[in-house]
């Protein structure tokens, strides 16, 4: 059902479907090694995901899937319907559910998402469909531009041709 | 406005959305507490500038591109406004017990006819609180046309639009009075004409 994309040898156990358990000792390193199942355009996968390797969604997929250290990319052809917990999520096709990603998630322009996003990083492409919510921390790293209580207020930019209209006032 | 910067988009590419400045944008993060996280609905769609300029704070978007909406394309007359409010409840799918802090209306209410936006008015009651702001645009004169587009944040001060994916909605806008009482708790604090006629708003809760 999986396809190897990388090392087809080393290991042989994908990230299970339908409550299979996954030989965590052979696997534990292999989302860091690189290596990637693939679920193709034909298979349908009703049930949950976990392991340790990083993932290509080609098909359908209905469950949960669970690689909190590895890597899930939904391809353009990609349809699931399933919760994601994983280190990084791109989406290029459609995503009903919420999404943990622990380091990024993109959604890019062909990408469809409907659900609730957590993640240090989220980023949109332009094209992309998302509805739901973006819960974003991202730690200390991040810069900040916000004229926030304790800073003094940007300045605005050049004049508008405008006028205050001095409200409240009527029409 | 006017064009002031090129941003960078999410992916680190320059968007190539127009950017304008905006004089009222600012007023919006005065009261937020630099230690606290940031509540913002957005009712328009998804865009990616909002995304990478609220992706610097820790924050909750709440996004749910009411534009697309067949309740407010095709059924405004189908319901009456106590219907509207329950179904824009559903549509806001925000949790009970959130607190918005910005509620970015972009020109959504422009959208609206006056029964379906006292029912929004109505549904975003419970969501509010003494510090919650509001931004949006109206028109100074009813007969100003209104361009499809959408918009997000591109800085504390600038904004950016481009064409909307959804096709132009019916357009029914209203007197600033009107507005602001429909509305409801969200009172029209600022206004700021702009060049084109539209007006930028700055709403503030009154409850």
């Amino acid at each position: 059902m999986f396809d190897k994309r990388k090392d087809n040898s080393v290991n042989k156990a994908a990230p299970t479907a339908q409550g299979q358990d996954h030989p965590v000792s052979k696997t534990a390193t292999a989302a860091a090694m690189g290596k990637t199942a693939l679920i193709g355009t034909g298979i349908h996968v009703n049930g949950d995901i976990s392991g340790s390797e990083n993932l290509v969604i080609e098909g359908k997929v209905e469950g949960k899937i669970n690689l909190g250290g590895s890597q899930v990319h939904i391809g353009e052809s990609g349809k699931v319907a399933a919760d994601i917990v994983a280190k990084n999520v791109k989406v290029d096709g459609t995503l009903q559910g919420d999404v943990d990603g622990k380091e990024r998630v993109v959604i890019t322009k062909s990408g469809r998402v409907r659900g609730n996003i957590t993640a240090p990083r989220v980023m949109l492409e332009d094209g992309a469909v998302f509805k739901g919510s973006i819960d974003i921390n991202p730690g200390e790293s991040a810069v900040a531009e916000l004229p926030l209580k304790s800073k003094t207020p940007a300045a605005p930019k050049p004049e508008p041709a405008a006028k205050d209209t001095g409200y409240p006032a009527k029409s | 406005m006017n064009s002031a910067v090129t941003p960078l988009s999410a992916e680190g590419a320059a968007s190539t959305a127009p950017v304008q400045s905006s004089r009222l944008l600012p007023s919006l993060f005065d009261q937020i507490q630099a230690d606290r996280r940031i509540t913002v609905l957005d009712v328009g769609p998804a865009v990616p500038e909002t995304v990478r300029f609220f992706s610097q704070y820790t924050s909750r978007l709440h996004i749910c591109d009411l534009f697309e909406e067949r309740l407010v394309r095709e059924q405004q007359d189908d319901f009456d406004e106590s219907e509207m409010r329950q179904a824009f409840t559903r549509l806001l799918r925000l949790p009970r017990g959130t607190l918005i802090d910005i509620c970015l209306f972009w020109d959504f209410p422009n959208y609206l006819k006056p029964h379906s936006l006292r029912a929004l008015g109505a549904a975003l009651k419970p969501y509010l609180h003494p510090g919650t702001r509001g931004h949006g645009f109206s028109v100074l004169n009813v007969n100003t046309p209104l361009s499809n587009l959408s918009y997000g944040i591109v800085r504390p001060d600038a904004l950016c639009s481009r064409p909307s994916r959804h096709p132009q909605m019916g357009y029914f806008p209203h007197t600033h009075e009107a507005l602001s009482d429909c509305l409801g708790h969200l009172k029209i604090e600022r206004g700021w004409l702009l060049a084109d006629g539209r007006l930028e708003m700055l709403l503030q809760a009154r409850l």
